[in-house]
C-alpha cells in the first residue's frame, strides 16, 4: 500500500470533516459587521490643517506670554517672595495697628526708652552767649532803644 | 427604499451580473452583501484550515472581504469571482501566518502556538483521528499545508489550484506528494 493509499484511508475514517466549530449565527451576522467596517473605512477624515490652525496657535502663544510676563513682574513689584520687605497689604495693616492701639502715654514712653532726644535743634555758640547776657544783666531796654 | 421584488431578482442573479451592479453603483452594497453571502462559508473554512483559530479566521475573512470591496471595481474578470477571492483570502491568510511568526520570534513557537490553539479554542472540537490529522498537518510547510487543504479536504483540481495559487500544475503535483509523505511519517511517529 502506497502512502497515499493509506492517507486516502484515513480519509475513509473521517471523510472531509474539520475539527471546527463556528458560534450560532456566525454567518447570519458577518455580512452585517462587514458593512459595518466598510462604512467606518468611507467616513470622511478631518484631516487637522496647520496654516489654517497656525493663527489660532500664535494667539494662544502670544495670550499665555503676556500671561506670564505680567504674573512675573508682579512678583517683583510685590517682593513677596523676600521676608526682609512688607507688602503694600501688610503695611497698611501694620499702620492701623499703630494708629489705633498705641496712645499718647506710650508714645512718650517709647520715646524716652528709645534715647531719641527731644530737644530743638541748638542754636549756635554765639547767639547762647547773648542769651545768656540778656536774661543776667539787670538791662534797660528804653534807653538801649532810644541809643538806637 | 429598496425594491423588494428588485433584490429578490438581484439575489438570482450571476457573479457577473453581480460584479455589473456592484460598478454601476445604485446597488452597490446590496450587491456586495450578495457577493459575501455567497462565497463567506467556503471562504471561512479555506481560511479557518490555515490560521485554525476562529477568531483570527474571522479577522482574516473580513480583511479578505474588505479588500474585495476595495479592489473589485479593478477585478479585470480573467478568472472567476471565486477564484479571485479564494485568492486574495490565500493571501490573507499566508499574510497573517506570517506576521504571526514574526511575532513569536523563536523558531517553532508558531508551531506550538496552532497546536495549543486546536488543543484549547472554544471553537475546536473534534474525534481523535480529525484531531491527530489536523496535528500532523499543522506541522507541514506553510505551501504544503495550503496545497493538501485545497486538494484533501476542498478536492479541487490540480488545474483550479493552479489558477489560484499561481503556481504550475507539476510543482503542485510535487508539494502534495511531499505533503502525502510527511503526514505519513509524522502519523506513524504518533
Amino acid at each position: 500500500m502506497n502512502k497515499q493509499d493509506k492517507i486516502r484511508d484515513l480519509k475513509g475514517i473521517t471523510g472531509n470533516k474539520l475539527p471546527f466549530v463556528v458560534p450560532d449565527s456566525y454567518f447570519d451576522d458577518l455580512p452585517g459587521r462587514i458593512q459595518e467596517r466598510l462604512a467606518l473605512s468611507r467616513k470622511p477624515h478631518r484631516k487637522l490643517s496647520l496654516p489654517a490652525f497656525r493663527p489660532a496657535l500664535a494667539m494662544a502663544a502670544i495670550f499665555i506670554g503676556l500671561i506670564a510676563v505680567g504674573y512675573a513682574g508682579f512678583r517683583i513689584l510685590s517682593q513677596t517672595g523676600d521676608d526682609r520687605y512688607l507688602s503694600g497689604e501688610e503695611l497698611d495693616e501694620t499702620m492701623q495697628y499703630i494708629a489705633y492701639d498705641l496712645d499718647d502715654d506710650m508714645l512718650v514712653s517709647t520715646l524716652i526708652e528709645s534715647g531719641i532726644s527731644l530737644s530743638p535743634p541748638s542754636a549756635d555758640t554765639r547767639t547762647e552767649e547773648i542769651i545768656q547776657i540778656l536774661s543776667e544783666e539787670d538791662l534797660n531796654y528804653n534807653d538801649l532803644i532810644n541809643d538806637y | 427604499m429598496r425594491d423588494y421584488p428588485q433584490n429578490i431578482g438581484l439575489a438570482e442573479l450571476s457573479d457577473r451580473e453581480l460584479i455589473h451592479q456592484f460598478r454601476e453603483g445604485s446597488n452597490r452594497n446590496y450587491a456586495f452583501n450578495l457577493i459575501i453571502r455567497k462565497y463567506q462559508e467556503r471562504l471561512y473554512w479555506h481560511i479557518r484550515k490555515m490560521v485554525i483559530s476562529h477568531d483570527d479566521t474571522d479577522d482574516v475573512l473580513q480583511n479578505t472581504f474588505i479588500k474585495a470591496f476595495e479592489g473589485l471595481d479593478r477585478f479585470r474578470e480573467d478568472s472567476s469571482l471565486f477564484t479571485w477571492l479564494y485568492r486574495i483570502a490565500t493571501n490573507e491568510s499566508l499574510s497573517f501566518l506570517k506576521k504571526k511568526k514574526g511575532n513569536l520570534i523563536q523558531l517553532g513557537q508558531n508551531l506550538k502556538h496552532l497546536e495549543k490553539t486546536l488543543e484549547s479554542d472554544a471553537y475546536c472540537s473534534g474525534d481523535e483521528i480529525q484531531m491527530k490529522l489536523q496535528k500532523a498537518i499543522i506541522r507541514l510547510p506553510r505551501k504544503q499545508r495550503l496545497v493538501f487543504n485545497m486538494k484533501y479536504f476542498d478536492e479541487m483540481k490540480y488545474e483550479e489550484i493552479s489558477e489560484i495559487l499561481k503556481t504550475s500544475v507539476g510543482a503542485l503535483k510535487a508539494s502534495y506528494h511531499h505533503a502525502l509523505k510527511k503526514l505519513e511519517q509524522y502519523l506513524a511517529e504518533d
